[in-house]
């Protein structure tokens, strides 16, 4: 068999990583990225980039935390070299406070993260709507600089980028060996995945370059992130809405619950609002499929349904897919052998 | 009552704005001028990073660590206002980094979650071996120091532009106190064998991606004599030098070298750093601040000064304690010419 072609459908966080971890573990396959959007329009470019994981009831918390360690680990490596910059990741300390106390002591990141501890009374009384709180050091990856730094490395590897709309995934059957679907939200449509559904959130970038740490509240309705260019303000959290569209209403509620968290935001200028769809499912679609129709087959690896986890966890499962078009290549590679016989 | 403010730095500025805030209500015929050959933008405590942090050791200088929570405590009430904004003042988290162990710092409950540095935080710091975490306040210069002006201008203060020769041109005037908050040049008006500059030169970088300060601490090198990095609302500032007897301003290359390198292989993120510009500039500095009366006689009067000098590299650290202080000092003064009371 000639060098597999592996085709990824996406260019997300999910998609780019993946198919940049396939090109590095897979010295020998040819890599494609498609997709019908690239960065600065993916739901990634939304994003604040903020590695703080939720907790994903339908994936076991071991996997959960060593995607997230993956993950953590590969980008800090980053954050302290000189292609911290172009990369577009940093480190940066802040605050998760709670009005009331939280559901667990200890969330099953908090020894991944650097210097996790409960926030001190001196710490509190800046928030006096908030009882307790958590102070810790995590990474933030900017969008689109990281996309953009990713794309980079992905052609330095040799892969191609194709802009590109995929309506059904058996339609690269001809051209390619190996599928590898990254479609985040897009799946939805591409294979008809009805447990793939949007959380739509809306996001503000501000500038508001004295705010340097990060705040957020522990139920997710606000949170302020400084990125290297804007300050993203957040957050709404809407199930099944799949309105792309900024709503003012929305806009100057967020601006007011983080104002309260920060009041030095009064003075932020509004740069733009953005809206993005979480790709949510009870757990992460990570698993191979065999497509077939007649006598052909092809094989799929899906890697899509990360919420609002896609930065926290994508370089776990990138190595997790990888490992799976690894797998996929090998039946590939026996299955012609043996044909050769 | 004539009162007279030398210096147009953090120092004077401060001073000048508190003293009007505690007396001008008790004493109707109150002016308070302010006078000064250099003001912002051509300060030493513009080109300060403006972060508010003492010396890792106090040496038993127990009045200073309180004039350091005096003005911590005044910054953080400023906080949450509109002001804060303008003042140049937000809250920043950061590293203090150490070759070995060290007691903890005088300050170490007057700033926010102060705790020491994990093995994992260390791994980002290759050649040290232990440090603090902690969140403190920036107070830019460059917004700080507008912003004391405006507030000094509202009441009424009234600015000159002018180098002061000597006390007693101020007294011959008519000026009745002078508060002497010279800086550097104090030895000027009166000679300080005790007064020393600790040159300074910094590289104004562009580096929105740094949000935490870096101070490293290296003991045979002596304080901020060693790389340090601090990112402010525009620009990171880099640095790490402070040369004891060096009265040159000019920036020099070699310095400039020392800081780019040292610093990039503190933060190799800073590589793509872009630099803006370097600046150079004298600590005032002093085994401890110059903050007393002094009473001279002019004529047949008694005039008196109120020295508040010297504060090295912690000027806008404890400037509002020291402020406090220096209005104190007045108000004893205003007793014994039996004017009013303190407040």
């Amino acid at each position: 068999m000639a060098a597999p072609r592996v085709a990824v459908v996406g260019a997300g966080v999910v998609g780019l990583s993946t198919a940049l971890c396939i090109a590095e573990t897979c010295p020998g396959c040819s890599v494609a990225v498609l997709s019908d959007q690239f960065s600065p329009n993916t739901t990634s470019d939304v994003a604040a980039g903020m590695l703080i994981p939720h907790s994903c009831p339908g994936t076991a918390l071991h996997v959960q935390k060593q995607w997230f360690r993956e993950t953590f680990t590969y980008l800090f490596s980053i954050s302290n070299s000189a292609e911290a910059s172009e990369a577009g990741i940093h480190l940066v300390f802040g605050w998760q406070v709670f009005k009331n106390s939280p559901e667990e002591e200890l969330p099953f990141w908090s020894d991944v993260v650097l210097g996790f501890r409960p926030m001190a009374e001196a710490e509190l009384r800046k928030f006096p709507h908030h009882r307790s709180g958590q102070a810790f050091t995590t990474l933030k990856c900017d969008c689109p600089l990281y996309l953009l730094w990713l794309e980079k490395r992905l052609r330095a590897a040799g892969a191609q980028l194709y802009t590109r709309k995929v309506s059904d995934l058996w339609e690269l059957h001809s051209d390619y060996n190996i599928v590898v679907n990254c479609a985040g939200i897009g799946a939805r449509q591409l294979v008809g995945d009805k447990e793939l559904f949007p959380v739509r959130g809306q996001v503000l970038k501000v500038h508001a370059p004295w705010v340097k740490n990060f705040v957020r509240d522990g139920d997710g309705s606000a949170y302020i992130y400084p990125g290297i260019h804007s300050v993203t303000l957040g957050g709404t959290r809407e199930k099944d809405c799949w309105s792309l569209s900024p709503d003012p209403g929305t806009s100057k509620d967020i601006f007011v619950r983080c104002c309260s968290l920060e009041p030095s935001l009064q003075g932020a200028q509004v740069i733009e609002v953005k809206v993005g769809l979480r790709p949510s499912r009870q757990r992460v679609r990570l698993e191979k499929e065999v497509l077939r129709q007649g006598e052909v087959k092809l094989p799929v690896v899906h890697n899509y349904g990360h919420g609002a986890d896609g930065f926290s966890l994508h370089w776990g499962t990138a190595i997790a897919a990888a490992r799976l078009v690894g797998e996929c290549i090998a039946a590939l590679q026996s299955s012609s052998s043996r044909a050769k016989l | 009552m004539r009162v007279a403010v030398i210096g147009a730095g953090v120092i004077g500025l401060s001073t000048a704005l508190c003293l009007h805030e505690q007396y001008h209500s008790l004493l109707p015929n109150l002016e308070v001028e302010v006078y000064a050959d250099r003001f912002s933008p051509h300060t030493t405590s513009d080109g300060a990073a403006g972060l508010w942090q003492p010396y890792t050791s106090d040496h038993g200088n127990l009045q200073e660590t309180l004039w350091n929570k005096e003005t911590f405590d005044h910054l953080l009430g400023y906080l949450g206002s509109a002001a804060a904004k303008d003042m140049g003042l937000f809250l920043i988290s950061g590293y203090n980094l150490f070759t070995q162990p060290v007691p903890d710092p005088s300050w170490k409950n007057i700033v926010l979650g102060f705790r020491n540095l994990t093995a994992r935080e260390l791994e980002l710091f290759p050649g040290y071996s232990y440090g603090w975490f902690n969140t403190a306040v920036m107070l830019e210069g460059r917004s700080y120091l507008p912003w004391l002006s405006n507030r000094l201008t509202q009441r009424g203060v009234k600015f000159f532009h002018r180098r002061v020769e000597s006390f007693q041109e101020l007294f011959a005037q008519g000026v009745d106190v002078v508060i002497n908050c010279t800086g550097m040049r104090a030895g000027e008006l009166q000679p300080d064998p005790e007064l020393q500059p600790g040159r300074g030169q910094i590289i104004k970088v562009v580096a929105p991606w740094v949000k935490h300060f870096i101070i490293t601490h290296r003991t045979e090198s002596g304080i901020y004599n060693s790389p340090y990095v601090i990112p402010g609302t525009e620009f990171t500032v880099l640095g790490g030098i402070n040369q004891r007897g060096n009265w040159n301003e000019d920036n020099s290359a070699q310095d400039h070298q020392t800081i780019w390198e040292s610093c990039c292989r503190l933060l190799p993120a800073l590589q793509k750093a872009k630099v803006v510009q370097d600046w150079s500039g004298l600590r005032p500095t002093r085994p401890r601040v110059r903050l007393e009366r002094e009473s001279i006689r002019h004529e047949q009067l008694q005039a008196e000064v109120i020295h508040n000098y010297g504060h090295g590299g912690f000027g806008i650290t404890i400037h509002w304690g020291c402020a406090m202080a220096a209005a104190r000092l007045f108000g004893t003064i205003l007793q014994e010419k039996k004017l009013a009371s303190p407040p």
